[in-house]
């Protein structure tokens, strides 16, 4: 008896929350052009023949947490009390997986890039680039740089973060164009992930990625003296900052290594 | 309605003293254990225990004494307090407060007398000191526990079963708790009056009772005495007394102040004020006063009553035996009394890249994997000292592949060991660590990737017990870096140069500050492994000599908790470090790596070094000495209460070693003296009436009844049929139990 009244309980606090946040999700994203882009009809059969092929040979990994051997060297626990992407539906969060040359440099970005930033195809479209908090409060709001917490003098030494957990999203015409979790869109899509069949799956997928780029930007389009994606300006950088990003060394390194034989020899840099 | 009024028939000081009692009995027992929460205990034991710190092992020196005080120094302090109320105003604490004694005696006064039995009449002070010098001395060396026996612990258990609390019911199962529970039933529920225990077993009572006698022979203190010339002789006051302190002498009443409680309920019966609970008043100047006699005496109120003056000439038996025993006691108590370590700058440039934040993936087995190494940790950590190519040997180019992250803990460092300027390495303790028993662990090949295969493992890596800790906690930080910063001036004066301060300096300011573990960390160190159960279940031991694999047994398995429910887990689960952490016994100094099984002729913990074991570190020096054939045969892995808390472990419940074994075994002739005694007695000995007031020894009888003790050898008629008749003879009230 206790328990039905319990899960009652549950369930009507979950109704609730859910109604208000489909109220909340309506009002927002009532438009959104990513929204627009990510529902487009226009997949080929190619398209949604390779997400049938991926879906088939796919293996889930499913994270292993609290090992009893605890790595040697001291490590500080990510606070994770951020907003999520729509992305991270299916894909973990820290995504870059394959590669074993770059994915940890790729990861890192994760947590002041968004994914759109790298991944979205910018057919025809004016993007901008501006800070979005993901952290809380505020979560979801475009971070207006020139209340960022650091005044300038700081700035020399600190990154050009404004605050901890705000990453880079592309905006075009004042939206945004990423989607949370939380959101209407996003709980339909997973709803939709719960009851397709595979092919209709393989679909759902092709559509989902047809405005995005499998592989990302590239190092050299940002860390590049003559970039031209980011107005480090406008993300309130100044101009050491800027040419401590444009420059960054490890960054050319890896535009330049392509093979194993591209390694530097340690001992090589000792001389 | 008759409930009632027999409430309203109690006296009124014995109202206040129950209502006293079951106030002590909430604020002291579970569920709220008000007063032992106060100081942070769960229960009567542990620091706050008041019988245990006071027992004598063979061979003890007066520092470890202290330090079975210190550990109980809460109990210290109240067994203080207690004894000295009961010198100024007798035993205020056993007949008062104590709900140990006080919750069977309120129990049994709920029980119709006819279903109690009579244990006044047996001689209490040989009884008791008998056995509280067994408790003292004996048992100690026999390595029972006083544990084994403490209605300490039996009554909060009680009270903690009936508020729900699994621990209490559990307890009340095993067998120490099945003994405990007989002797409550049997001394204190179905006992007249329920104080038999404190009569007999409890030591605190014991003590309290001697610090009572000594505090009567004064005048200024507040005790039970009797008015001599105000005393009928009707018995009243003996008959109500609930430890049988009061017997009958040449018709006047005489108090035991050994076994008196002040319990007020004879000065509440008597209809003479003959006896009372007073200081004896100032003499003050009768108002007349006629060729030296007094017109108006004074009471006299006297406490101890010396009929005959025996002095020290007359000898009896009963003086001899006690005065052996505690001669003994003296004799044998006298007889044995006789770095700021260098720090390299990076040199391979590892930190270009892994000094940043968020260096992370998720590898195909799932374990997120973090690269990130925080630098001003890693150059304050234990091996900041340490370039990291000297451990990660396999790594010459960078980028670097995954697998040649390879360590081997075995291999030497460029690090010079100040002494002998030797390059320094863990090939000795790697090699004392394979030999050990965990030694089927890893100790190379360690990588980032392998953690999930180690931490699967059932033998211990390097790294499972050991990380890169800092030196110096992060609390203790900014006071070791505000000292460091005055180093060169406060120790600069004799000290001088660049390299001993930043070889020396450090190090020794480190070890001014603190240590970084306390035992709780250690333990919680060993029970990261041996605390999970299905870990420990695939464990496998391999025989020396035949050279099969057995899977370990339970004992093995719940060694954890069995550790746990022992002192010197709780010890220290309180907070108190006296308590034996898990590396305190297992690898004491000299055997850090090397723990060895307990069967190993060269472990620390092997039946012929055990006595070694415990008597190092300061704990218990007494335990090297050839007499203690028992204390280092106590078992701190008693697996017997475990089953109760975990219903599904597979266990063997034929282990006669066990400590509760042990105490059943001593219990015994207690159990068969006491109840069989008495119960003998009760069939054979009465055929008519019994006689309440006349309780107490031989002794006794002589002086009452003009029996001597051979006598009852000689005619047919049995000692209590001479009682009968003097009992008829003096007039007296005395009623049967029925």
């Amino acid at each position: 008896m206790k328990k039905i009244l319990i899960q009652a309980r549950k369930l009507m606090i979950k109704l609730i929350m859910l109604s208000f946040c489909l109220l909340l999700s309506l009002s927002v994203t009532a438009d959104n052009l990513f929204i627009e882009l990510v529902d487009g009809k226009n997949v080929t059969d190619k398209n949604v023949a390779d997400a049938l092929k991926q879906l088939r040979e796919h293996k889930e990994i499913k994270l292993k947490k609290n090992l009893s051997v605890n790595p040697f060297h001291h490590k500080k626990e990510t606070e994770n009390k951020l907003k999520q992407p729509f992305c991270q539906n299916c894909h973990l969060e820290k995504p870059h997986q394959v590669n074993q040359r770059n994915r940890s440099f790729l990861n890192m970005h994760t947590n002041y890039i968004s994914c759109e930033t790298c991944h979205l195809k910018d057919e025809g479209m004016k993007l901008k680039y501006k800070w979005l908090a993901y952290g809380y409060p505020n979560a979801g709001q475009v971070i207006d740089v020139y209340s960022s917490v650091h005044t300038e003098a700081e700035k020399v030494k600190v990154s050009i973060l404004p605050r901890p957990g705000a990453r880079i999203i592309p905006i075009n015409n004042d939206q945004r164009m990423l989607v949370f979790k939380d959101e209407k869109f996003s709980r339909e899509v997973e709803n939709k992930w719960k009851t397709f069949s595979i092919e209709d799956k393989a679909r759902l997928k092709a559509n989902l990625h047809k405005p995005l780029n499998k592989k990302g930007l590239s190092c050299d389009k940002c860390h590049s003296e003559n970039q031209k994606v980011l107005d480090f300006k406008l993300l309130g950088a100044n101009e050491k900052q800027s040419h401590s990003i444009t420059s960054n060394k490890i960054a050319q390194f890896f535009s330049r290594y392509k093979k194993d034989t591209d390694r530097l020899k340690m001992s090589d840099l000792l001389r | 309605m008759k409930l009632i009024s027999q409430i309203v028939a109690i006296p009124n000081g014995q109202k206040y003293r129950y209502f006293i009692i079951i106030l002590a009995c909430f604020a002291i027992l579970a569920p709220w254990v008000f007063l032992p929460s106060l100081v942070g205990n769960p229960d009567l034991c542990g620091k706050v225990c008041v019988r245990r710190f006071f027992l004598y092992f063979p061979g003890m020196t007066l520092e470890d004494l202290g330090n079975q005080m210190s550990v109980a120094w809460i109990g210290v302090i109240a067994l203080s307090l207690i004894l000295v109320t009961s010198f100024f105003f007798g035993r205020m604490w056993c007949g008062y407060i104590c709900p140990m004694g006080g919750f069977p005696e309120l129990v049994s006064r709920m029980i119709p007398d006819r279903w109690k039995i009579e244990f006044r009449g047996l001689p209490q002070v040989p009884i008791r000191y008998g056995y509280f010098s067994v408790y003292l001395v004996l048992m100690p060396m026999l390595g029972i526990s006083a544990c084994t026996l403490c209605n300490f612990v039996t009554v909060p258990r009680i009270f903690q079963a009936f508020s729900g609390d699994f621990m209490g019911i559990a307890f009340i199962l095993s067998a120490v708790g099945l003994v405990n529970l007989a002797l409550l039933f049997l001394l204190g529920f179905f006992a007249v009056k329920g104080r038999a225990y404190c009569q007999f077993l409890c030591p605190v009572g014991a003590i309290d009772g001697l610090v009572n006698r000594l505090g009567s022979m004064f005048r200024f203190t507040r005790h039970i005495r009797v008015e001599r010339s105000r005393c009928t002789g009707c018995n009243i006051c003996a008959r109500n007394c609930m430890t049988g302190a009061i017997k009958m002498i040449d018709k006047i009443a005489v108090v035991d102040q050994h076994s008196c409680m002040s319990c007020h309920e004879c000065v509440d019966v008597c209809d003479w004020h003959a006896i009372d609970w007073v200081a004896v008043p100032r003499a003050v100047e009768p108002k007349r006063k006629k060729k030296g006699a007094d017109y108006f005496p004074h009471p006299e109120w006297k406490a101890v009553h010396d009929l005959k003056k025996k002095g020290w000439k007359v000898s009896s038996w009963q003086r001899v035996v006690i005065g052996v025993i505690f001669g003994l006691i003296l004799l044998m108590i006298v007889v044995t009394q006789v770095d700021a370590a260098e720090r390299h700058p990076d040199p391979d440039g590892c930190f270009s890249c892994h000094a940043l934040k968020g260096l992370e993936y998720i590898d195909e087995n799932g374990v997120l994997r973090n690269s990130s190494i925080d630098k001003s940790h890693y150059f304050s950590s234990l091996h900041g000292s340490v370039p990291c190519k000297d451990c990660h040997r396999e790594i010459q180019y960078f980028p670097h592949k995954v697998e040649n992250g390879e360590v081997d803990c075995a291999e030497s460092c460029h690090v010079e060991e100040p002494s002998g300027k030797e390059a320094y390495t863990h090939k000795k303790v790697v090699e004392e660590f394979q030999q050990s028993a965990h030694g089927n662990g890893w100790t190379k090949g360690l990588t980032g990737g392998n953690r999930l295969e180690e931490s699967l493992d059932v033998y211990p890596s390097c790294r499972s017990c050991h990380t890169n800790e800092l030196f110096i906690s992060q609390k203790d930080m900014p006071k070791f870096k505000d000292s460091f910063a005055h180093l060169d001036t406060e120790c600069g004066n004799c000290h001088q140069g660049e390299v001993w301060l930043n070889q020396f300096g450090g190090h020794i300011l480190r070890r001014f500050i603190g240590s970084r573990w306390g035992k709780n960390d250690k333990n919680k160190m060993c029970n990261d492994c041996h605390a999970d159960h299905e870990r420990m279940v695939k464990v496998e031991i391999e025989d020396k000599q035949t050279g099969e694999k057995n899977l370990v047994g339970p004992r093995f398995v719940l060694a954890s908790d069995s550790y746990e429910m022992s002192l010197h887990g709780r010890l220290l689960k309180s907070g108190v470090e006296e308590g034996a952490s898990c590396i305190d016994c297992h690898a004491p100094d000299g055997f850090s790596h090397g723990v060895k099984r307990h069967n190993d002729p060269e472990a620390s913990t092997h039946p012929e070094n055990l006595a070694k074991t415990c008597a190092a570190s300061g704990c218990h020096g007494f335990a090297i000495n050839p007499l203690n054939i028992g204390f280092v045969k106590t078992d701190l892995h008693d697996i017997d209460i475990i089953p109760l808390l975990n219903p599904d472990s597979p266990l063997d419940q034929s282990r006669m070693e066990s400590n509760w074994v042990k105490a059943l075994a001593a219990l015994l002739p207690v159990l068969i003296i006491l109840g069989g005694g008495t119960i003998l007695w009760k069939i054979f000995g009465k055929k008519k009436n019994v006689i309440y007031a006349v309780v107490g020894g031989d002794h006794f009888q002589k002086k009452v009844l003009g029996r001597t003790p051979g006598k009852k050898r000689q005619g047919k008629k049995t000692a209590l049929s001479s009682q009968d008749n003097v009992e008829k003879d003096s007039d007296s009230s005395e009623k049967t139990d029925d």
